[in-house]
């Protein structure tokens, strides 16, 4: 296996005022692989944890926890996933001491950078003004001590040619080029200490569709002729599908879904996949589906699986939380059953799994739940409703984590639907 | 043919220092009455170019060499093509004239949603004044009328107006004639939006539209009111325009708040309250989407709306588009670089290359049938979902500054002929409204 | 509500940077050793027994045997109390808070004056300026605006008093007030106003029309000078800052919602483009206060700036320090004061 994460995890702490403030939990407990010469797509919306889970990968940034193990036999990493699941911290840790990158220092990790390379999304600034396209393609080979300056100048050159621009591009200086021909650079420099591993962040974002077409091709090319295990983070789900061998999609910092590229275009199993998948302009299979809502706030993600409050599939047990059911609550007291709460009562959420209903009586509260249980799909979360203190008592069932199950060949899907009971 | 706005030849030219930039170079579209026109193009193709010339929103280093925008038997851009030789100072004070010219149309029946929902708003405004600040300017009387209707109304007139709504199931004809018949115009409105609410009970909806009297207004906002209303302008005496204001504003508010929530904003009474920076992209594009439409414009320009913002969100403000041409009767001009966001809501569409309409037919045609090289080779250059093989056009887009003689695609088209570097290929018709300019179509 | 909770917050973060500014003005005496304190507290005019009383209860009252950060407390718990020590300069000896109290007013009317010269002035130039760019108005303020700023404030002052004081002579350039009206006034001695020390002010509250309207024109110049040094600063800036607004896109949003001109430029533009300009002004009131050490010197106009300027000549360490604490005072009141300011003009600030 060319690299592997393990419950890879990564909370930026906020910093401000005079107390911290929470972290945001960008990447949480998400496993991934990529092998030699995969193309392996990363999907999902702005904010989702992409970019952040490239950057794990490669060891730019530390994780909060779990491990990015590189060039691992597949023998050792079953065993690992073995010990895992048995909770043998022992036998993982003596796996992930020799091959997690973290661990790595000096010289091993030297040599590990002029193996992995990152590529950028906008190919305006990702690319020194003031240096000569040769001086740009040179710098990893030189600093990784792969080669020297004069073998790095020559093989500049034949880089150039693989990447379709003429030789005397060497000597241009970035804001001579056009946005193809500067991620072409890009790319050239990228691939020049012949990495066997590369990750694509958004690499024709910026571009339009017929130099975003050229760029596609040739980063085909070069993967069939250097190997390389290649993930490409996009939020252009045509492009994943275009180039991709394996599809992972991310939503609120989790990998949703995984698995190979044709079986997820073509029968998207995970609810957001579904979504997102429909909501591709011009797909015409199946209807549409329209989430409705934004993406969550991941410095306090919902609980139980952090898309229950958009799914369309939602059912009872997924994270309903007394703050949510609360607030839908009170909305339609307030609403569509006006006169039905007092004034000045509230509808108050106490602690997670209960909710006080001020000065109504239980028997009015259930038969509004029971109208609107179709409709409103957090009340399903409520199993019963009792005369309390001052008002209804509204109790909510306890959620479940989505687990990720594999579902058909190769795939794993993290939804309790899929779950197997 | 009647259009709801016609461009005529126009060229563009931007004047920087590293030279003329030709951007528009003889550009013809015509927008017909309740239509959606897209159009596509590479980047530098002069979308947005044109957009900006439509709305007289041109930078100050841009020259208009030629050509005309109709509308409503008017040339808009006269002043600036009256210019002959080109020069900042010059161009200022026309651009300066094109604006006082214009301010009256613009935002009323002619408006432009931008690219950017980022930072298209103005940041130290609240959302609800940016929208009513368009009410206030164009339609004060509307504004007036709806207060005025409040403070008219007694409470057997609610009453009554219930009863008409309830009898006649929120039919709007039944609702306005009741309306005039007893000098309440501006409350139709606003009781129909209440009735036509879903997220509260009918017994709510009851109160509401109940409520909708018996307001008191001190006596001189009333006569300034009224004299609004008869159709004077807002008066210029400096305490009594400002008194005047301040209630116009709140009720522009009150039907931004109307208006957002038929656009889906969720919890609209507390969005207008809110700055452009507390909301996410989808929701900023939503609020200047309304700010375009809430005067009922009957050209509405949309530049890449959905272009910065995510699919899922992409998917909702498409949805919208296509909801808005159904109930409202604007015309639009829907811009884009991606074909297929385009073939979700346009009824024509226009392709645009080198700053010039290359193509232009119903979207079926030339989605499916395109006749011109360049389109043929965009549509293969986009990937589908299907993963089918794409293939990039070969070469660069020319030089604006000097760009070729001839057929400006010429440089990259692998049919290029020799007339194709002398002439300037006509626009030839190919089929019922499908036109393509391109010598391979010509002489058949 | 957040904007109180906002001040408060910010009020608690000025503690530190107060003990800071204490201490290192504490420092400063004490660097010397005892004998500069002692210059400092005593009043220099006592000597023989009287001076070695003074000497034996002050080393008491200021625990001068103890180390050095009690020292520190009881030495704030003395400048809390409002002891700051002595001056003596040919213009004032006493008490530095009394000098404090007789300078003061005067440095802060022309000061404010100036501020208001440059409110008024600065604004609608540099709003003007970028509004009709590249016109002959826009020039003739970019060149003028440019020559001020690379001028130095006192060749300012002396082409002012020059041209307007020795030439026109339509402005008078040294003092307060002409003497002779004031000869005899029962509310001014030694050159002192009472009851604010503001003489315009005190005028004006005695009915003394024409010292007060003599006051206003010995304020002009001094005020012009120092106004006209800041003023080409904030002009710059405004005209920059209001370029870049005007290219914006909400901007283009404003005309395309047939926002008239006028209201583009000063309901849309000019308040987003005052914000940077709001940052600047802290810059501003530091440039006022050294400023207003050379105008004062210039113009014989009797403020902290004047008295500072005796006392570094007179090795009045009293004074000097006493300066130093004012004015450090001020300026960490005044970016205090803008921070709030600003985050009231933008609502993009989290409080
Ligand atoms: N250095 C950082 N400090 C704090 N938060 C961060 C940092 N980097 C990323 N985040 C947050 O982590 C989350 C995931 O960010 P990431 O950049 O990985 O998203 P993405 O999926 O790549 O999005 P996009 O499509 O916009 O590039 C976001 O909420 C982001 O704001
Ligand atoms: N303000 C400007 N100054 C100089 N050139 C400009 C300016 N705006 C646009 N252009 C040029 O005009 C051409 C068309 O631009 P534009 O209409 O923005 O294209 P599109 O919207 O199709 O991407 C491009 O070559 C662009 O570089
Ligand atoms: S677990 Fe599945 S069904 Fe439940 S909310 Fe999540 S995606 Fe929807
Ligand atoms: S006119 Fe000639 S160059 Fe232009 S598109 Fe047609 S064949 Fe190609
Ligand atoms: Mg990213
Ligand atoms: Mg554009």
């Amino acid at each position: 296996m060319l690299i592997a994460a393990r419950n890879l995890t990564k909370f930026f702490e906020l910093r401000g005022g005079l107390t911290g403030k929470g972290a945001v939990q960008a990447v949480s407990d998400v496993d991934v692989e990529v092998r030699e010469g995969e193309i392996v797509g990363v999907v999902g919306e702005s904010g989702s944890g992409k970019s952040t889970l490239g950057r794990l990968l490669l060891g730019l940034i530390a994780p909060t926890s779990g491990e990015v193990l590189f060039d691992i036999p597949e023998e050792l990493l079953q065993k690992y996933d073995e010990a895992r699941s048995a909770n043998d911290k022992k036998t993982m840790e003596e796996i992930a001491s020799k091959y997690s990158i973290t661990r790595k220092s000096g010289r091993e990790l030297r040599a590990l950078r002029r193996r992995m390379n990152m590529m950028f999304q906008d190919p305006y600034s990702s690319l020194n003004p003031r240096w000569r396209v040769e001086d740009i393609i040179m710098e990893p080979m030189v600093s990784t001590g792969y080669l020297t300056g004069n073998e790095a100048r020559k093989r500049v050159r034949e880089l150039l040619e693989e990447v379709g621009l003429p030789r005397e591009f060497a000597y241009r200086y970035p804001h001579e080029l056009s946005g193809g021909q500067r991620q072409r650079v890009a790319l050239a420099r990228s691939i020049s200490t012949l990495p066997s591993f590369l990750v694509l962040d958004e690499p024709t974002s910026a571009l339009d569709v017929s130099a975003q077409a050229q760029i596609l091709q040739l980063l085909k090319r070069i993967r069939e002729r250097f190997r390389i295990g290649l993930l490409l983070i996009t939020h252009n789900i045509a492009v994943v599908s275009y180039m991709s061998d394996r599809i992972y999609v991310m939503y609120a910092g989790k990998v949703v879904e995984g698995g190979p590229k044709t079986s997820i275009i073509s029968k998207p199993q995970h609810p957001y996949t579904v979504a997102l998948i429909s909501a591709v302009p011009g797909n015409s299979r199946g209807p549409r589906v329209i989430l409705r809502g934004e993406p969550p706030n991941l410095v306090d993600p919902p609980k139980g699986c952090h898309f229950h409050p958009r799914c369309p599939m939602v059912m009872d047990n997924c994270g309903w939380t007394a703050k949510e059911v609360a607030e839908e609550l009170e909305f339609l007291l307030r609403g569509r059953y006006y006169g039905m709460l007092k004034e000045g009562s509230k509808v108050v959420p106490q602690g997670e799994l209960e909710i006080l209903v001020e000065g109504a009586k239980a028997e009015e509260v259930r038969k509004v739940i029971e109208e609107e249980k179709e409709e409103v799909k957090s009340l399903r979360s409520i199993y019963e409703v009792r005369e309390g203190n001052g008002g209804a008592l509204v109790k909510l069932m306890r959620y479940d984590i989505p687990g990720m199950y594999r579902t058909d060949e190769g795939r794993e899907v993290s939804c309790l639907i899929y779950r197997k009971t | 043919m009647e259009y709801a706005l016609s461009v005529k030849d126009l060229r563009v030219s931007f004047y920087t220092r590293r030279g003329v930039f030709k951007a528009l170079n003889g550009v013809n579209l015509e927008l017909r009455r309740g239509e959606v026109l897209g159009v596509a193009g590479e980047s530098g193709s002069g979308k947005s170019t044109t957009g900006l010339a439509i709305m007289g929103l041109l930078p100050r280093n841009a020259k208009v060499s030629s050509g005309s925008v109709l509308f409503d038997g008017r040339d808009l851009l006269a002043p600036l093509t009256s210019i002959r030789k080109f020069s900042t100072g010059r161009n200022e004070s026309a651009i300066r004239k094109l604006h006082r010219e214009l301010a009256p149309i613009r935002g009323k029946r002619i408006s432009m949603v931008f690219q950017e929902p980022m930072t298209s708003l103005n940041p130290v405004l609240q959302v609800g004044y940016q929208i009513a600040e368009t009410l206030v300017i164009h339609n004060p009387s509307l504004l007036a009328s709806r207060k005025l209707a409040r403070v008219r109304a007694t409470r057997e007139d609610t009453t009554a107006l219930l009863k008409v709504i309830k009898e006649n199931e929120g039919s709007e004809t039944a609702v306005r004639e009741f309306v005039e018949s007893r000098h309440l115009k501006g409350l139709e409105e606003q009781a129909l939006f209440i009735w036509r609410r879903n997220d509260i009970n009918e017994l709510r909806k009851e109160r509401l539209i109940l409520d909708l009297c018996c307001e008191k207004v001190g006596s001189t906002t009333k006569r300034l009111l009224e004299s609004l209303e008869g159709g004077m302008g807002i008066t210029k005496a400096p305490v009594l325009s400002r008194l005047l204001r301040r209630v116009l504003f709140k009720e522009g508010y009150r039907k931004a708040v109307e208006f957002l929530s038929t656009l889906g904003v969720p919890n609209p009474e507390k969005v207008v309250q809110m700055y452009p920076h507390e909301l996410s992209g989808g929701m900023r594009q939503r609020i200047v989407i309304a700010i375009a439409l809430i005067n009922n414009p009957d050209v509405v320009i949309m530049d890449e709306p959905t272009s910065a913002v995510d699919v899922t969100v992409q998917a909702q403000i498409l949805e919208l588009v296509k909801d808005l041409k159904r109930r409202v009767n604007s015309s639009f001009i829907f811009i884009s670089h991606d074909l297929s966001v385009l073939g979700e809501v346009s009824d024509r569409i226009a392709i645009m290359y080198g700053g010039r309409v290359v193509e232009v037919g119903p979207k079926e045609i030339v989605l499916k049938a395109p006749r011109h090289p360049y389109t043929t080779m965009l549509i293969n250059a986009i990937p589908t979902l299907d993963g089918r093989e794409i293939r990039g056009i070969e070469g660069e887009a020319p030089d604006m500054r000097n760009p070729p003689p001839g057929c400006i695609f010429n440089n990259r088209c692998p049919f290029a002929m020799d007339k194709c570097r002398k002439e300037e290929p006509p626009s030839y018709k190919v089929s019922e409204d499908h036109y393509v300019a391109c010598f391979l179509q010509g002489g058949k | 509500m957040r904007l109180w909770i906002y001040i408060a917050r910010r009020l608690l973060i000025l503690i530190p940077t107060l003990v800071g500014l204490t201490f290192i003005v504490f420092a400063l005496t004490h660097a010397g050793g005892n004998n500069l304190i002692l210059a400092e507290y005593i009043n220099p005019r006592l000597s023989g027994p009287a001076r070695e009383e003074a000497v034996a209860k002050l080393t008491a009252e200021l625990h001068l045997n103890q180390p050095i950060y009690v020292q520190y407390f009881y030495w704030l718990a003395e400048v809390l109390k409002g002891n700051w020590g002595y001056t003596n300069t040919p213009i004032f000896s006493g008490s530095v808070t009394q000098a404090i109290a007789l300078f003061m007013p005067n440095t802060l009317s022309i000061s404010l004056f100036a501020a208001l010269l440059i409110w008024v002035i600065g604004i609608p130039l540099g709003v003007f300026s970028a509004v009709n760019r590249d016109s002959v108005g826009d020039n003739a303020v970019r060149v003028t605006s440019f020559g001020l700023y690379s001028m130095p404030i006192y060749l300012i002052a002396v082409a002012l008093i020059l041209a307007l004081g020795v030439y026109l002579k339509v402005l008078p350039f040294a003092g307060v007030v002409n003497p002779l009206l004031v000869s005899n006034v029962p509310w001014y001695h030694n050159g002192i106003s009472y009851p604010t020390h503001i003489l315009l002010i005190d005028a004006i509250i005695h009915g003394d029309w024409v010292v007060a309207g003599n006051a206003f024109l010995h304020m002009i110049l001094p005020s012009l000078t120092l106004a006209l040094g800041v003023l080409a600063g904030v002009i710059r800036i405004l005209r920059a800052s209001m370029l870049e607004v005007l290219d914006q896109d909400y901007i283009k949003l404003a005309r395309a919602k047939g926002v008239p001109e006028r209201a583009v430029y000063n309901l849309h533009a000019r308040r987003n483009a005052i914000l940077p300009t709001v940052t600047f002004f802290g810059y501003t009131v530091a440039g006022l206060l050294g400023g207003a050490v050379v105008v004062e010197e210039v113009f014989n106009y009797p403020g902290i700036g004047y008295w500072t300027t005796q006392a570094l000549l007179n090795n009045d360490v009293g004074g000097i320090l006493g300066s130093t604490l004012v004015f450090g005072l001020i300026l960490i009141f005044t970016s205090l004061i803008l921070d709030i300011v600003y985050a009231f003009l933008d609502p993009r600030i989290k409080y």
